[in-house]
């Protein structure tokens, strides 16, 4: 189980997130949601261990996580929410280097690279360089660079953002998949329906604190609303959306 | 009250601009901005060394010609006009090259490429509005670059060779220089233009090419500043000495005299090679500026076509081959750093910053070749023979490059993406630093053989096939030593600016060369083809690099990779400044 205990991180004088506590647990898809600038990427950063909490701890079965933060790393695999990636190679050349990095057998990767390529349908595009990728191409290879290796714990970041539909249902079905097979999947979105199709639990995060924390079917029925766009809407939404939309129709025709 | 000029400003802000204004401003900003460097005041300190370095030794020659011409004006009068004609065909030169180094140095935006089209392309915009925006403003920003470079000598030249004329003859020599140089710098930007456009349309290698016409060019400006002396030597004898006038020798077939045809011309020298050469001159202007702007059409509407349509092609895959084998013998079983080699050689076979600062420095050796080469002052004869003079030129070209080398592992690669190696990759192993000592060797190594078989035809293939026993320890040397003075993966961190502090440690660059380069040139010549002599240095060598490696793999063991990102990103967004804001997933 991976335990997240009062974490709490400062750019400064900004708090990015404050006394943040929550579980995830083997085999369930925990879900990270919230507007811009809650403290959703920095907690998704602080949990794969490219940034440092100012306090707190990330704990692994009971273990501070980040106390052999290199075996940590060796168990995780992340999708980043910017598909940046070395765009003067190409998707092969770049899944071989995450996984030469992480130190896979030579016939056994290039195997699974030949099958995450065609499995994902840019097995044709293997001679290009990954700039002229579309979004939704990078975006694939980033997540078949997050699993090449099998992780126990799969952080996705917006995982499926660009990518087409029948790639987003295949996609999905995969990440339930995942958890299925008893790993820890936390997953970061906006995109409210697809965090109600495949989480088991929400983290609701408004100015860098937590404002829910639950099964999505509890949330529901604990405030009483109808889906989870509705229990979001109460939590975090600003008010005056009604207000915003007219302003900024007014803008545009200014 | 508002100071006039601010009120100006103030009036000229509220003026509605037109669109072409508006695409041409950012074209022309296009030519002060970079990716690479990380805040604009970097950017303009390093261009303002840059014309300081291209500036001054024209700048200074006219001045230092004062005497000469003064002396020449009293003693040998006849001499004035082959003398001034020789000054005018050296700042035609310069005025090629100076503008030839600057259009290398600016050579991404010459012409349009896929994110112009990516960006432009969706844009309500005719491509006239587009292309004449472009041509408008490579034509403003060639005609400041190519004024500021030749004025400077119009001006100092036109006042000393004028001096015993009429101030009718210094106006018109004024003229006569700046229509001429203009004119040269017009002829070779415009040629660099059509040369962009067609690579960069046509080739998926335009990146190398762009590093080899670097490397030429800056290789041109350095020979002409250190021969630039050399190109006219007045001695004005004594008692016992003669007085003596040496001018170097222009060829005839030189693109430059086409020029200095078009300056005799203007200046109202009679004979009728300076009026071919000025219709020559005016001709190949022309028809270059001509096929600059022609070019530069098809280049928008094939770049268009690029990036709607990708090709799918493997050329990517057969770059740095070679280098990339190599590297893997010497990494050995570490499939780590084999990976990162991989990476190391592809960066740099791929990206053109990489590839610029390897050529700018190999530049310095080949002007250093070419300078000790030409001490023996046209009696090829001598280097026939081995002496330091050849053997030397495997060593310091390799040198000088692997110096680039390193400089260019400071420079970042798409830094945004080095998250990869945070997530992915061991934070401290050994294998970062074998990998960069590999992919050193791997890229080092055929460039010193290929520059080791090229001195083949002057002292026969024999003594550089025993030359190279030589060679290839010093390149080993040289790796090593590069990975002992790094300690990261290259290309992942933000580059820190004035890290290689040459003011202060040109020293150790000098011992460098004299160790890698002078030394073992100068050991080699003692040897005198004596294949146990030559196997006794190299074996010297070898045990050098024996111990720089066990060196390094001391301190391999301590190199990290830095396991956050607390940096700042500043390079996350790419902006064409048009009000649109490209975000970095379609950059290309």
């Amino acid at each position: 189980m991976l335990a997240v205990r009062r974490l709490t991180k400062h750019y400064g004088a900004l708090v990015a997130i404050h006394d943040v506590s929550f579980e995830a647990r083997p085999g369930e898809v925990l879900g990270l949601l919230g507007p811009n600038g809650s403290g959703k990427s920095t907690t998704v950063k602080i949990l794969t261990g490219l940034l440092r909490q100012t306090t707190g701890t990330v704990q692994l079965d009971g273990a501070d996580a980040f106390a052999d933060l290199e075996a940590y790393k060796r168990i995780i695999g992340y999708v980043p929410e910017e598909p940046y990636l070395y765009s003067y190679l190409t998707g092969p050349e770049y899944l071989r280097l995450v996984g030469r990095l992480r130190e896979l057998p030579e016939r056994a990767l290039n195997d699974k690279i030949d099958r995450f390529l065609q499995l994902l349908g840019i097995y044709d595009d293997r001679h290009q360089t990954l700039s002229s990728y579309s979004k939704g191409m990078r975006q694939k290879i980033l997540i078949a660079a997050s699993v090449l290796h099998n992780p126990r714990i799969v952080v996705l970041d917006e995982p499926f953002s660009g990518l087409d539909v029948s790639a987003a249902r295949v996609l999905k079905g995969f990440v339930r998949a995942i958890a299925a097979e008893g790993k820890i999947v936390i997953f970061s979105s906006h995109v409210l329906e697809v965090v109600e199709q495949v989480c088991s639990r929400v983290v609701i995060l408004k100015d860098g604190r937590i404002v829910g924390h639950d099964s999505v079917a509890n949330l529901r029925a604990t405030l009483r609303l109808p889906s989870l766009d509705a229990v979001f809407a109460s939590l975090v939404a600003e008010e005056k959306i009604e207000e915003r939309t007219n302003g900024l129709l007014a803008a545009m025709k200014a | 009250m508002l100071h006039p000029l601010r009120r100006l400003r103030d009036f000229a802000s509220r003026v509605p601009r037109s669109r072409f204004e508006v695409l041409c401003r950012a074209f022309f900003g296009q030519f002060f901005s970079s990716e690479t460097v990380t805040s604009d005041e970097q950017l303009q300190r390093a261009m303002a060394g840059v014309l300081a370095f291209l500036i001054t030794p024209a700048l200074l020659s006219p001045i230092q010609m004062a005497a000469s011409f003064e002396f020449a004006a009293l003693r040998f009068p006849t001499m004035l006009e082959p003398m001034t004609r020789q000054m005018a065909t050296v700042y035609i030169t310069y005025s090629m090259v100076g503008v030839g180094v600057i259009a290398a140095v600016m050579w991404d935006t010459l012409s349009f490429d896929r994110r112009d089209a990516m960006v432009l392309g969706p844009l309500p915009l005719p491509a006239s509005t587009v292309i004449s925006a472009k041509i408008t403003a490579l034509a403003i920003f060639l005609l400041i670059v190519a004024f500021a470079v030749n004025v400077i000598t119009a001006v100092p030249f036109s006042m000393v060779a004028g001096n015993h004329q009429a101030a009718v003859g210094v106006v018109r020599h004024f003229v006569a220089h700046m229509v001429a140089t203009m004119s040269a710098s017009v002829f070779v930007f415009c040629l660099l233009v059509t040369l962009r456009a067609i690579v960069g349309g046509l080739s998926g290698r335009h990146v190398a090419f762009a590093s080899l016409l670097r490397f030429l060019l800056f290789s041109a400006l350095l020979c002409f500043i250190v021969f630039l002396p050399m190109a006219l030597q007045v001695e004005p004898g004594g008692r016992r000495r003669q007085a003596s006038v040496q001018m170097m020798t222009i060829p005839g077939w030189s693109p430059t005299n086409w020029f200095l045809g078009l300056h005799e011309w203007i200046r109202g020298s009679p004979g009728a090679a300076w009026d071919a050469g000025a219709r020559r001159a005016i001709a190949f202007t022309v028809t270059v500026t001509a096929s600059a702007v022609l070019t530069t059409i098809a280049g928008y509407r094939r770049q268009l076509q690029i990036a709607l349509a990708p090709s799918a092609t493997d050329a990517v895959r057969r770059a740095a081959r070679l280098p990339r084998a190599i590297a893997r013998l010497a990494t050995g079983r570490s499939r780590l750093a084999r990976a990162v080699s991989d990476f190391i050689l592809s960066t740099i076979a791929r990206n053109s910053t990489q590839q610029a600062t390897i050529a700018v420095n190999a530049a310095i050796g080949l002007t250093l070749i070419v300078a000790s080469l030409l001490r023996s002052r046209g009696d090829l004869t001598q280097l026939l023979r081995p002496r330091t003079a050849v053997l030397w030129i495997p060593l310091v070209l390799i040198y000088w490059i692997a110096i680039g080398l390193r400089a260019a592992f400071f420079v970042p690669s798409e830094l945004p993406a080095a998250w990869m190696f945070r997530c992915n990759a061991p934070l401290q192993t050994p294998a970062y630093w074998s990998a960069t000592r590999a992919s050193a060797i791997g890229f080092l190594l055929p460039l010193a053989l290929f520059a080791d078989a090229l001195i083949g035809p002057l002292i026969g293939v024999r003594a550089a096939a025993w030359h190279a026993m030589i060679v290839v320890p010093v390149v080993v040397l040289l790796a090593e030593t590069i990975a002992l003075t790094v300690d990261f993966v290259p290309f992942t961190r933000p580059y820190e600016p004035g890290h290689a502090k040459l003011k202060t440690r040109w020293p150790f660059y000098l011992f460098g060369l004299f160790a890698f380069a002078i030394w073992p040139a100068r050991a080699a010549m003692y040897a005198g083809g004596r294949p146990a002599d030559i196997v006794a240095i190299a074996e010297w060598l070898w045990a050098v690099a024996v111990v720089l490696e066990i060196a390094g793999r001391l301190r391999g063991r301590t190199w990290r990779m830095d396991p956050a990102e607390e940096y700042k990103d500043e390079s996350a967004i790419a902006v064409l400044n048009i009000g649109i804001v490209l975000p970095n997933e379609i950059r290309p």
